[in-house]
This record gives C-alpha cells, structure tokens and sequence, in this order.
C-alpha cells in the first residue's frame, strides 16, 4: 500500500476497556502508528470525528438517539468497519437493562432530574444499526486480537474468525476441565475460544466473557447445570452476564430446560 | 481597554478517559458560563445489578471502567464482605493490595506519558511526542506495562482480571511467575525514579488554590482498604460515608456530583500523598527529599509529579510484599450470604471508590449504590478551572484559553466512563 | 505410483504460514516460485491452516511444503526433509501452542491411515516472530535458496 491506511478509534457506550487492547500495547504501539495513519482517537489525542477513514475500529453500544446518527455517519466515512468488545458486538453488559421490564423508569430513579438524560430503552449491538465488516469479540478484547487483524489487513490477507469453543484451548493448554472434574457451571462449552482459557488456569470456570461461539448447545448445557444442582434462576442468570441477549433469547428457554430434570 | 468576549467550544475533549465536553462563555472578560459537561449516555449499573447474586458482582462492576476494574472489584468484595462478617487475613489483603498496586502503575504511568505530557510538550499525542522523546515516552510504556504484567500474574489480565472474589482469591497466584515479576520490578525501580525527576523538571503553572483533601489510611498510604482522613479533620468508616458526603445532579450531566459537608473536595493522588506523605516507607523519603519543597502541595499541576512518585512507592510496595511472600494453605475462604447492608471503599488510581449494597438473606443484590473518584471531583474541578482560567487571564488567545482549560481538566485524569456509570466541552464566547 | 503418474507426476508445492514477521516466508518462496519459468506444479499459499492441510495433500502425487519453524536452529537454517525425517526430528514435535503444526497434522495423517502423497519438507528456522514487521534478511535469503532448491529440480525433470 502506498499511502498508509488512515485508522479511527470510536468510543460508544462502553467502560474503555477495549481500546486499552490499542493502549496497553506498549512498544508495539508505536510500531503500530508507523504502519498506519491514526486520524482519530480521542482517548490518544487525535480528533477528527467526521474525517474518511480506511479502517474505523467501534468500540461500545447504541444506547441514545445521536448514537444512532453518529455509526450512521462514521459508517458512511469509513471503508471497513471493524467491532470491538462485547458491547460494540452484542450489547454489552448494559444490555442487561433490555431485559428489565421497567426500564424507561430508570433514569428517574437514579438522576435527579432525569429529563436531561437521553437515553433509548435498549442497549444495542452495532451491527442492528449499519453493516460490520468484522467483529473481535470478548470483554474486554486484547492487545494480539489487534495486532492479528492489522497484519492480516496490512497484508491483504482476510482476518481469521475463530469461533472454536473455550473447550479447545483448555485441551491444548492441558488445563483440567472444571465442569467435568469440579462440578462448577462452566460456560466454556458454548463459549468463543480467543482468551486462552484464562479462568480455568485461574481456578474458576468460564462465564463467557468472549460470547457464544457457533452451534452452542445452550438447552443441553442448561440441563447439565440443572443436574449440578443450580436452580432456574441461577441458570438463566449464568447465561445473561456480559451477553445478556445472545446466549439464551427468551427467559423461558432455560427455565424449560431446567425444568426437564 | 476593550473586553474581551469569547465563546468556545470543545466538543470533545481528547486525552481524557470517556466522553466529555466543555462550555465557556466570557461576557465583557467576566466568565458567565464554564461547565465540565458529561455527555457520556449513563449505563445504569447501580440498576440492574439488582436482583443479580453476590458472586457475579466482581465481574460486573469490573465493566463499569476499564482501566480501574480492580477498583470496583476490591471495593464491592469489600462491601460484602462486611455484610458477611469476612476478615480477609494478612495473605489476601496483601495480594490485593498488590494487584491494586498494579492497577496503579498502569493507570498513572498511561496517564502521564499519553495523557498529560504532550500539553506541556505541545504534541498532540504521547505517539507523536515519542518521535522527539523516544526515551522518555518508551519508559512510560515499560512501566505500563510492567503494571499490566503485575495484574497478569495475579488475575490473568490487565482489564477485568478474574482473580478477586469474595473471601479472597480464586487461586494463588503461580511462584515462578512471582518471582520473575519481583525481578522485573526491582530492575525498574530506578528508571522509574528518574521518570519522577525528569518530571519534576517540566514547566508547569504556578496555580495554588484552597481545596480540602480526601483520602484514605492504613497505617500508612490506603490502597486497597483504610479509614477515611480529611484536611477538614474527619476521621470515617465505610459505614459513615453518608453522613458527611453527599451526591446531587447537575443540570446538563449526566454524572451525579458529590460535596462533602457542603462543600466541593479533592481525592486522588494529590490529595493522597497531601494527606499521607508522612506515612510513606523509609525507602521513599531519598526519593521524597528532592521534592520536599513542592508537598504537601495546593497546585493541581502538581499532580503529574504526584502520580509519579505514586508509581515508585507502588514499585516498593511491590516488592516488599513479593520478598516476604510464602504460599497460603487456601487463597479463600467459603462464604454465608445473609440478608444486611454493606459498605466498602478503596483508593482507585483517580480517588476514593465507595460502594454500597444491600443483600437478601440469599445474597441477592436488592440494592446498590457506587460513588466513583471523577464524579466527587466534579464540583471541585468546576471550582479550578474558574479560579485557574481568573488567574491565566482572560486576555490570552481562544486557543491559549482552550489548551489551558484542558490542562485543568486533565489534571484530574477524570474517568468519565466511571462517572457516568461520561464529559464533552462546548466554549460560548459572546 | 501408476507408471503415468511416475512420468507426470502431480506436484503441487504449498507455502504454509502467517502474516507475522518471518512467518511470512512459506508464502514468500510461492510468490517467488510464481515469477519462475518452468516450475510445472500447482502453487499454493495457505493461512495456519492446521489439521485441514490434509485436505489439500489430496489428488497430488507430490507435496512439496515449505514453512518456517521455530526449531532452534541457526536463523535462516533451511532443513530438507522427507515425511519420515519430520516425524522424527524431535525439536518440531509440539511446536504450536495454538493449533496442530505441520509436523503434528502429518503425524495425525499417519496415526489414522490417512492417505498421503509423497512429502518433502522445506523448513526454515525464523529469527523472529514481531509483530506488524516484514521478514527479516535471514529468513529472506533462506527463502532465495529454497527457491532455487526446489526450481533446479523442475529444471533437472525437463531436462532429464
């Protein structure tokens, strides 16, 4: 490429955590601005909002109307269209409130005077408002899922989506399985592999941070979970943590499941 | 003379964590408006971690900021662990405290070198100030670093590691690795302690004001746990929080604002080492001596260098805790939810982190409350930028003004997205 | 091999890697090989395909694979090897971390039966794996040589 690609970094509704992939990079951060032009990243110092781009990397949910207007138009401006994180992906955690049935009550139990907050009911997904050209999933993401696609772009090689299950990297780290052997309610089954299996090497078993991988048998492991002795409520709320709307789609599919037993 | 009359707008203010703005309008050289607005939409945690179990809790409210989870995580484990009538013992509280102490090298030192210095350098970014600082910016990144990979060891990563739970750890933490890390920290110590020097040498603004401090001890610095102090002589614990602190909306933000017994207060490292610089090792005072002059200090610039010699007494820290470390016979202990309010706070890398829940007799989450450093800063950080933009003079060009609120602003190292569980700056000159 | 195939051999000569550093250098020795004359085999670059390598080592006669590998070897050190050398050199053996290597899928093939064409393996051991960089002058050279290596013997077919 002759000219080098002209990147933006866009914040959403999110902690930040994502774009801490970009920070957190340490040398290889300044490795990465010599291979690209960072046009805009406001968290880095570079703003420039409205400015086309090549790659545009979206981190955080649609939560407000300006949200809406805001993608539609970074969209527009950008070639290729990258999500970053659970919350750009599926939502995020804050989806959770898509789930309350009282919602739209909310800022008025917390702000004062809630007629200065603009906010939607739903917490949304970037891909329910324009086209994504690819997603790295996980919560947060890190530094290699970035570095792994800038190469692949700068190198005219397509991005590789993994979607093998948590179950994968346990067994070829050697790690011993915690829902087999400990009883506990592990989500790696259903589970994106893209962590490295980190909790099961930290002592705990996986609540799915990097979201559901494909072909999930959620109504198979929900029974498992039922056998473990967890109680519906538990269940469901095993499956609604960082991706409340993606594992399970009703409330009603695992307490079905929970009940079969 | 003529007046001068200006408005300006920042509509979104780069090197700070989240989405803020700012406003300022000067009317005939009066300052009529100057409001730190947050336009971060808010994402109601304090809502739906209601009904959710206390076991979840650590890995929720990790995601309410990325670069602080460790914050959030030790102080809810904190709170319930009030409410479960747990004593954490001398092994847990020391690896807490250690892994917070590497949530504070990474935040301070990602602060000072892509935050703060390009202002004082006039880069847009610490990524071009690093074409003409090389040495000193990849220093800043090693000691990053060096932070993340304290966390790594301890919690497996950097953001929302996922070690800390209620009654302790999930596991201890492997003793090789320990080792190593020590290694890694001790070799450090002394760039870092030139990183503090260098600092000191960087032109800032002669810019004192009165402000009262906030912060926490324990038996010397408070990190992860302690009692509240104040240069207004309180003496608190958790559970007295809400006697003396209060939280209030703003119009046009959307962070909650917090005064204490009426009035505007600072937390964070400033206002730590104000109020601690006594209590801080034998080993710093070498280093503390050579600033002597400048702590305890009422210029908030002085923060940068505040948030460096934070990053060496954390260093320290480190490796005392990594020398005397021997394994325990379990990394934590087994918990009996019941039903009772609790109360928690630690000091996160921007200021005091206070957490309040109530639980059902099952440990369910009835209610919660979470007061972050960068909102309690709010009332305080509207307070400087009138007196600091007074003092600056109002004569100065619109971009002289503009990259002078910034600097105020950033002093703070606000975490919007902590606040608004978000700032964006629109300037009115007329 | 049928006699027809002892005289025309099907050769299909694959590049494995990645776009990391020196893990770029299977794929370069293709593009090399894809400037050459006479090189009558089918070319082919793959990306870390892991155990699917064996879907593409169907309907050859011959498998010419070149890869970089981290072996401890001298950096830039080509190996040549046949099947039965990579399976038992044991500094290749658990290599990859991530997935099976190369060295791992063949012995996967030969475990289950699966079969295989004739294989040789060129190998070259990589300096450095840093990210967003291009590969580096050891593993370039080496990729020359491979070239050259693999095309004199097209050169020794036609002409013998």
């Amino acid at each position: 490429m002759a000219d080098k690609p002209r990147v933006a970094v866009h914040k959403f509704s999110s902690c930040d955590g994502c774009q801490l992939a970009f920070l957190n990079m340490g040398d290889t951060l300044l490795d990465l601005a010599e291979r690209v032009d960072i046009i805009h990243f406001a968290e880095a110092g570079p703003v420039a909002e409205d400015a086309r781009v090549d790659i545009a990397f979206i981190e955080g949910s649609v939560v407000t109307a300006h949200d809406q207007q805001r993608i539609r138009t970074i969209r527009d401006n950008s070639e290729y269209l990258i999500t970053i994180g659970a919350c750009a992906t599926s939502g995020g955690i804050q989806a959770l409130k898509n789930l309350a049935l009282d919602a739209e009550h909310w800022p008025a139990q917390i702000y004062g005077q809630p007629e200065y907050i603009d906010s939607l009911e739903q917490s949304a997904a970037i891909a329910d408002y324009v086209r994504v050209d690819f997603e790295l999933w996980g919560c947060p993401i890190n530094s290699n899922q970035v570095i792994e696609l800038v190469n692949s772009l700068l190198r005219g090689v397509s991005p590789k989506d993994n979607q093998d299950k948590v179950c994968m990297s346990c067994k070829q780290q050697q790690v011993v399985c915690t829902l087999v052997t400990e009883g506990k309610p592990c989500l790696g089954p259903v589970t994106r592999t893209g962590c490295g299996a980190l909790c099961p090497q930290f002592g705990r078993d996986c609540f799915g941070c990097y979201g559901p991988a494909e072909n999930t048998n959620v109504t198979g492991l929900s029974r498992r979970f039922s056998g473990l002795g967890l109680l519906p409520d538990e269940i469901q709320r095993r499956f609604q943590l960082i991706h409340p709307t993606r594992y399970i789609q009703t409330t009603s599919d695992t307490r079905e499941a929970g009940e079969h037993e | 003379m003529s007046k001068r009359n200006l408005k300006l707008t920042v509509p979104i203010l780069a090197r700070v964590e989240g989405e803020g703005a700012m406003d300022l309008e000067i009317r005939d050289s009066r300052i009529e408006k100057l409001q730190l607005r947050i336009y971060e939409p808010p994402r109601f945690f304090e809502k739906f971690l209601e009904g959710r179990a206390w076991h979840e809790i650590p890995d929720i409210v990790a995601r309410i900021c990325g670069i602080c989870p460790v914050a959030y995580q030790v102080s809810a484990v904190n709170a319930f662990e009030s409410i479960f009538g747990i004593e954490p013992d001398l092994w847990i509280q020391k690896m807490r405290r250690l892994i917070y102490l590497g949530e504070w090298i990474e935040s301070h030192a990602l602060h000072i070198h892509l935050l703060a210095l390009p202002d004082f350098f006039g880069y847009e970014s610490g990524i071009a100030m690093a074409k003409d600082y090389p040495a000193e910016v990849r220093r800043g990144l090693k000691l990053q670093n060096l932070g993340n990979e304290i966390m790594r060891v301890i919690g497996a990563r950097s953001v929302h590691p996922v070690a800390i739970r209620v009654g302790g750890l999930h596991k201890a933490p492997d003793e090789h690795r320990l080792e190593q890390l020590q290694s890694l920290l001790e070799e450090a110590l002394p760039e870092a302690e030139a990183m503090c020097e260098w600092l000191a040498t960087v032109n800032i603004p002669d810019d004192p004001q009165q402000f009262h401090c906030v912060a926490l001890r324990n038996n010397g610095y408070g990190v992860e746990s302690g009692e509240l102090i104040s240069s207004t002589g309180l003496q608190l614990q958790p559970e007295q929080y809400e006697q003396h602190f209060t939280e209030f909306h703003q119009p046009q933000s959307t962070a909650l604002w917090s005064h204490m017994d009426g009035a505007p207060y600072l937390v964070g490292p400033l206002a730590r080492l104000n109020m601690n610089t006594a209590t801080l090792p034998e080993t710093m005072q070498p280093l503390l001596q050579k600033f002597a002059d400048r702590f305890p200090s009422n210029n908030m610039f002085d923060s940068m260098l505040a948030r460096g010699i934070e990053i060496c007494f954390a260093l320290r820290e480190a490796i005392t805790i990594l020398n005397q470390y021997t394994a325990p016979a379990q990394s934590y202990v087994d918990v009996e939810p019941c039903a009772g309010h609790g109360y928690g706070w630690s000091e996160a890398p921007r200021g005091l982190l206070w957490h309040h829940y109530e639980t059902d007799h099952q440990g369910i989450i009835r209610q919660a409350r979470l007061v972050p450093p960068t909102s309690q800063n709010q009332a305080r950080i509207e307070e400087d930028l009138h007196c600091s933009l007074t003092r600056f003079g109002l004569d100065n060009s619109d971009d002289e003004i503009r990259l002078h609120c910034e600097k105020v602003i950033r002093n703070y190292d606000p975490c919007i997205s902590c606040a608004t569980h978000f700032l964006k700056l629109n300037t009115v000159r007329h | 091999m049928s006699s027809s195939a002892l005289n025309n051999p099907r050769i299909r000569i694959i590049g494995l890697g990645s776009p990391h550093g020196d893990d770029q250098v299977g794929w370069n020795v293709i593009e090399h090989l894809q400037q050459l004359p006479d090189i009558s085999a089918e070319l082919l670059r793959l990306d870390r395909p892991g155990p699917a390598l064996l879907n593409y080592l169907s309907n050859c006669d011959k498998a010419i694979l070149v890869d970089a590998c981290d072996a401890g070897w001298q950096p830039g050190e080509v190996k040549h090897l046949t099947l039965a050398e990579l399976l038992t050199c044991a500094e290749l053996q658990q290599r990859s971390s991530h997935q099976l290597g190369l060295a791992e899928t063949l012995q996967l093939a030969v475990t289950v039966d699966h079969p295989l064409p004739e294989i040789e393996c060129y190998l070259i051991q990589l300096a450095n794996l840093t990210p967003l960089s291009d590969p580096g002058p050891e593993v370039t050279a080496a990729a020359q040589a491979v070239t050259a290596m693999i095309s004199r013997y097209f050169c020794s077919s036609v002409s013998g």
